[in-house]
């Protein structure tokens, strides 16, 4: 998988220095387009929509609405964008961990598959880590779970989806070591937990950069499959021999059925918008890490990766 | 901590023309909006957050930051002239302000709301620019027992509101929880009371709650209890007299402790994310009227009642910028939106914002005291226009708002699902007003419903069945102390006043 990123990402630069000037020729929106937003308004997913929609208004003269519609971590936001009509005029912006996991733990509730969908293409993965206090008595994984044993009390996690929980329940589980989930809704709220003293981890999907920037956090892993541009000597979950890991995409969608010259005139703006110098210049200032458009088909083929992952997350916690 | 030269350097920034002019802007857009029923200033930030990036960083920031100050105080308006708040954080403020403009007193109703909202506004942005680095600390100290006990406080505050009937109160709060219950439960966001609709999923759309039950609500009573006879909405002669029309300087200084603890609980609550200015300001005005040597006369046009709310709810939000801009913690949606506005300008709110930005952060706080200039001197011009349009037939004014109603639910929610819930809710407003149920209640119970439920589900897994553990948390454990020392007050102190004519804040005011 993370060859084809990498492949992909090259194609994509390649692809978007070619596409740009040739935006849209085929189809033009009949009014104007609705980017829904699968979290509230302010956390990172939020900014990227807003980044993205008004580069791509620039870039091609669409009009493009923001809309939030948090729940369920983008439930409630796909249950919408699937029943709305496949004109082009819809379009969402989620998250594929907590997406993916709702279906496959719960799909009798949910009322879409991956497969109602049309993908169009991905921004960036998000980097996640596993972050403490500077001054907590543990740098690393092997020294928080010495710890923890030493101790004896259970250790208090922040996190605000349910893969986060899984993954450090499967850690506790094969350390042996007791850990209390206290579930939170953003990564703001899980750093001002962490900085209160109220937990001992957090999860930080980049809330916790400008902290660790600031010598008040230190990062214990990485949580994906590879470590972090901010913070290169910190090495991920794997490397310290525990193997799990998630890379959370931030994907855009539509519901199933678009015209052919509407699904290329739109993943054509959100590839040019991704790597616009605006987007490449944020993502580099706030994330630390570069834009990744994955186009529309291995966004697709992501999402059942993404699948494929989370099954083997859930077998090794049952 | 910064040398002089940055601050000064800053606040020049503030003061050009074109700032100026987006500030003026942003302050009369905010008053409007926040006036008319049903849009608010929330959702016109998330609108006009598009339109200020081909603005530089300060004028884009300070047009939102107008924007949401002058929605403040516009508000307050319709809540004191027709008594259906344009903002559910002025809900309050109708509790005297209404009765006080139907005495034939609306200019000196509306003109205490902008001069007790001004001065809230700018003490909580002092609070701000000067001691906000220490302040931040407050955020940190709130975790999720804290906050749990802070709810648990602010209820117990806020049932001196309660009215005559106790049981009454708490089947109102007891309906307000449980709506705020419906959608993706906080832990397993596993789907609850959503009978099949997946648009529930979300949970109930809050504008449409608060605007079905506050302002259409009360539209559909009025307009219900009208007479043959077409008049206006607010009869006062044009040529009353002069201190009938004006708050007068022993006025306002007689009100200066009133707004003084508006302030200071609009600031505290404000420095504490997740609580908001509806709470604040009913908070504030509970406490007036506790502490007031005449509450009886609370609910039927004591300024006092107007300055306490008003005070509170615009010192939430120069003091939610507190954790915004140091932590990077939205105290509210609006906060929210502006952070994101911040990002988007390149703008990283966090620990280290000082540092790298001190003189734009200082140019921002001098927008912020420009824009609570503007809001006084905008609201004193707006005020005559308001007294204008309030003179025309009811009839006019009820059917336009509620045209605005529409459309602000279908504006911010995005669907026609959200203005079928507003009418439902304004139904269920009607009934419960009807019937001496607390509309007010009830929307408190679910503005604050799913934080106290998520609070309470990460304070139930740290405490994991041993409550030694709050043996650690001395702020948490002062706090019940408070809320349960305020409920057995509030009792006592309810007995005297009980043959006292003590209406309901929201029952049918004529």
């Amino acid at each position: 998988m993370r060859k084809l990123t990498r492949i992909a990402a090259s194609a994509a630069v390649l692809a978007a220095l070619a596409a740009a000037p040739a935006q849209a020729a085929g189809w033009k929106p009949s009014g104007p387009i609705t980017l829904s937003v699968a979290f509230g308004a302010g956390g990172i997913t939020d900014t990227l929509a807003r980044l993205l929609a008004d580069q791509m208004e620039k870039d091609t003269g669409w009009n493009i609405v923001v809309k939030n519609r948090p729940g369920g971590g983008g439930v409630a936001m796909l249950s919408g964008l699937s029943r709305a009509k496949p004109d082009g005029l819809n379009i969402g912006i989620a998250v594929n961990m907590p997406i993916v996991m709702q279906l496959i733990v719960r799909p009798a509730k949910i009322p879409f598959r991956i497969k109602d969908f049309d993908y169009l293409g991905t921004v960036v993965w998000a980097q996640l880590a596993i972050v403490a206090l500077k001054d907590a008595p543990y740098s690393d994984m092997k020294g928080l779970i010495a710890y923890a044993k030493k101790s004896g009390k259970p250790l208090t996690v922040a996190h605000d989806t349910k893969p986060q929980a899984m993954i450090m329940n499967a850690i506790a589980r094969s350390a042996g070591i007791k850990a209390k989930m206290v579930p939170h809704k953003s990564g703001a709220e899980q750093m001002q937990s962490l900085l209160g003293g109220h937990v001992d981890l957090a999860f930080g999907g980049g809330a916790h950069i400008p902290y660790y920037k600031a010598g008040k956090i230190t990062v214990i892993a990485s949580v994906n499959q590879r470590r972090h541009g901010y913070a290169p000597d910190m090495r991920t979950l794997i490397e310290q021999g525990m193997n799990y890991y998630v890379d959370p995409f931030f994907y855009i969608s539509a519901p199933k059925g678009l015209k052919p010259e509407a699904r290329t005139a739109l993943s054509n703006a959100v590839k040019a918008a991704v790597n616009s110098e605006k987007m490449t210049k944020f993502l580099a200032n706030t994330m630390k890490t570069a834009p990744t458009d994955l186009g529309p088909a291995d966004t697709e083929k992501m999402m059942y990766g993404t699948r494929k992952t989370i099954k083997i997350l859930l077998e090794s916690t049952k | 901590m910064f040398d002089i030269a940055t601050i000064l350097a800053g606040l020049g920034d503030a003061i050009t023309p074109v700032n100026i002019l987006f500030v003026v802007l942003g302050v009369a857009v905010g008053q409007f909006v926040g006036a008319v029923p049903g849009i608010g200033p929330v959702i016109t930030i998330a609108l006009a957050i598009p339109f200020t990036f081909a603005l530089s960083p300060l004028s884009g920031i300070a047009f939102l930051v107008g924007i949401n100050k002058g929605g403040l105080v516009g508000g307050a308006i319709p809540a004191i002239l027709i008594n259906t708040p344009g903002t559910p954080d002025a809900a309050a403020t109708a509790l005297d302000g209404h009765p006080l403009a139907r005495k034939g007193k609306p200019l000196k109703a509306a003109k205490m709301a902008l001069y007790s909202s001004v001065t809230g506004d700018t003490f909580s942005d002092i609070v701000l620019i000067t001691v906000s680095p220490p302040l931040a600390v407050i955020a940190l100290m709130m975790g999720p027992i804290e906050i749990v006990c802070l709810l648990i406080f602010a209820f117990a505050v806020i049932a001196g509101l309660i009215g005559k009937s106790l049981a009454k109160g708490i089947v109102a709060a007891a309906l307000g929880l449980l709506c705020a219950a419906i959608g993706l439960d906080p832990e397993h966001s596993s789907p609850r009371f959503i009978f099949g609709v997946p648009d529930l999923f979300d949970g109930l759309p809050i504008a449409s709650v608060a605007i079905g039950m506050l302002a259409a609500a009360e539209i559909f009573r009025r307009l219900a209890a009208r007479r043959k006879k077409i008049t206006a909405a607010i009869v006062f002669d044009p040529n009353q007299p002069r201190e009938d029309r004006r708050v007068s300087w022993p006025e306002y200084w007689g009100c200066r402790f009133t707004i003084a603890r508006g302030a200071v609980i609009g600031t505290l609550l404000g420095a504490a994310p997740g609580i908001g200015s509806t709470a604040a300001s009913f908070m504030s005005y509970a406490s007036a009227k506790q502490t007031s040597r005449e509450p009886e006369t609370f609910g039927k046009g004591n300024i006092h009642g107007i300055a306490a709310t008003e005070s509170a709810n615009s010192a939430v939000m120069g003091a939610n910028m507190i954790p915004m801009l140091t932590l990077g913690i939205p105290g509210s949606v609006s906060a929210a939106l502006i952070i994101g506005a911040l990002i988007i300008h390149g703008i990283q709110p966090g620990p280290l914002l000082f540092e790298q930005q001190a003189r734009l952060i200082y140019g921002l706080f001098g927008a912020m005291i420009m824009a609570n200039f503007c809001n006084f001197w905008i609201g004193l011009i707006g005020l005559r226009l308001w007294a204008f349009v309030i003179r025309a037939p009811e009839s006019a004014i009820f059917s336009s708002a509620i045209a605005l109603c529409i459309v602000g639910v279908y504006l911010s929610t995005g669907t026609l699902f959200g203005v079928a819930v507003m009418l439902v809710f304004a139904a269920i407003g009607y009934a419960m007003t009807s019937l001496g149920y607390s509309v007010v209640i009830f929307i408190i119970a679910f503005f604050l419903g799913n934080r106290f439920e998520l609070s309470l589900n990460q304070s139930l897994t740290l405490i994991d069945g041993d409550f030694s553990v709050m043996l650690d948390h001395p702020v948490a454990i002062a706090l019940l102390v408070l809320a349960v020392l305020t409920a057995w007050w509030l009792t006592r102190k309810r007995k005297p006043a009980h043959d006292a004519p003590d209406r309901a804040p929201d029952r049918p005011s004529d």
